[in-house]
């Protein structure tokens, strides 16, 4: 596996972390525009007040982390289908962003329920089985962590990736199926339009950051992949006494 | 070297599986397995009769207009919670949930003693969308229309 | 509602901490990726030559 795999030389790699650093700029200053103009914009709930704003980091991290696991989910399939190394590396990049959402939108929402509900946490359907799903990510990324034969690696974490994804419909869901202290998902129709309008630009620009993310921690470790093949080239080479 | 490297990896996987399983197992039955209804109706809670008789258990429903008696000095709290085909009484110490008011949402943990549900811990239900049923209906009904209201409120 | 501020403000605060903090992380894991490809390339032809 290790022989004869990626070859990336550094300089091409180099160019491109410029661009990358230059995209994550003008990606973070969208997010930091649409906060902005959503905040602006959104009159006080007659309920909550201001804390109705909490919705546009809140839930644009809920959908998004859903988006970075369908993401492991799909990479997780093609390589157990075809056996590619990079579809390994995409599914674990995808793997870490969603489990960074998803604890930031366990954390949003305590940070939300507490002075809405009143408490910060409870074991409803919802919570339990979105900190569920957080920990099966957690153990995924432990998992790569510890395992070094990367074909055992690949393998263990695309079992673990696809049990991981098959919780999310989960999540989505268990508001409806199970009676929880969390509301079901809004709609246009029970959301004032000013809400709607922002909670999508919002949506779409935390969407913007975890692609980027996603795509530049992709490329980050194809470079780890291809410098680990090289080491392991010298070794054999060494062993085989190519150097004598 | 390298061995006592491998070994001491391979612990600390042992350990952080471990800790996982045993974290994901506590959620699924310490956690979810009893609370796959979060809460009951007063209707539901009323029908169980003794069953619920000084029990720990959740009642939801809505705060029944004009019942909220508040003792700011005793911090004394007392209130119906009705889902529109019965009602309980509910007494509660401490100041509720700023969002506490007449028709909101509502689920308490505490116990269902004498008629009166003493509650520990009062927790405000926030949706637009939580209703009460129309006399007759069951609670169940009631979750029912609620989905298809939802529902024919996303598609119009 | 002057009350609710420091939870808005949290949310908010900790929405840009744990992006930026994550963003500073994957530059840093950029920077050490480069340097082991660097590392190993020179490894490799000089072990060659």
């Amino acid at each position: 596996m290790g022989v004869g795999t990626v070859e990336l030389s550094v300089a091409p790699a180099r160019a491109r972390r410029s661009t990358g650093m230059l995209i994550g700029l003008g990606v973070f200053l969208l997010l930091a525009a649409t906060q902005a103009y959503s905040i602006s914009i959104s009159t006080p709930d007659r309920d909550m007040g201001h804390l109705q704003k909490i919705m546009y980091v809140h839930v644009p991290a809920a959908w998004n982390m859903m988006i970075a696991y369908f993401i492991v989910a799909i990479a997780s399939l093609r390589y157990l289908w075809k056996g590619r190394e990079k579809d390994d590396l995409l599914a674990a990049a995808a793997a870490e962003t969603g489990a960074l959402m998803t604890g930031l939108t366990l954390a949003l929402g305590m940070i939300w329920g507490k002075p809405t509900w009143g408490i910060w946490w409870t074991w409803d359907a919802r919570l339990t089985s979105t900190a569920v799903l957080f920990f099966i990510y957690v153990g995924y990324l432990i998992l790569r962590a510890f395992v070094d034969d990367p074909d055992r690696r690949a393998q263990w974490s695309a079992a673990v990736g696809l049990l991981g994804a098959l919780n999310v419909p989960i999540v989505y869901m268990s508001v409806r199926w199970w009676r929880t202290l969390h509301q079901v998902q809004s709609s246009p129709s029970t959301l004032d339009p000013n809400y709607t309008l922002s909670l999508r630009i919002n949506a779409i620009a935390v969407m913007i950051v975890v692609l980027f993310f996603i795509r530049h921690r992709y490329q980050t470790m194809q470079l780890e992949a291809a410098a680990d093949a090289m080491h392991e080239r010298i070794a054999l080479g060494d062993r085989g006494g190519i150097n004598a | 070297m390298s061995g006592n490297v491998e070994g001491r990896k391979r612990a600390t996987l042992v350990v952080a599986v471990v800790i996982v399983l045993g974290a994901f197992g506590y959620l699924l039955y310490g956690g979810l397995d009893k609370n796959v209804v979060f809460f009951l109706t007063p209707q539901e809670l009323l029908a169980k009769g003794t069953q619920v008789e000084d029990v720990p258990v959740r009642l939801g429903g809505m705060v029944a207009p004009g019942s909220v008696k508040w003792d700011a000095d005793k911090l004394d709290l007392r209130f119906v919670l009705m889902d529109g085909v019965k009602t309980v009484e509910v007494h509660s110490k401490g100041a509720p949930p700023q969002m506490f008011r007449d028709n909101m949402g509502v689920v308490c943990e505490g116990r269902f003693r004498n008629g009166i549900f003493e509650s520990t811990n009062l927790m405000i239900k926030h949706s637009e969308e939580y209703r009460a049923p129309k006399p007759g209906q069951t609670p169940q009904e009631m979750y029912k229309e609620m989905f298809k209201t939802l529902k024919q409120d996303a598609s119009s | 509602m002057p009350d609710n501020m420091p939870f808005i403000i949290g949310a908010f605060a900790l929405t840009w901490v744990v992006l930026l903090g994550y963003l500073v992380h994957l530059y840093r894991a950029r920077r050490d990726a480069e340097r082991r490809l660097q590392q190993a390339t020179d490894d490799l032809s000089g072990g060659i030559k």
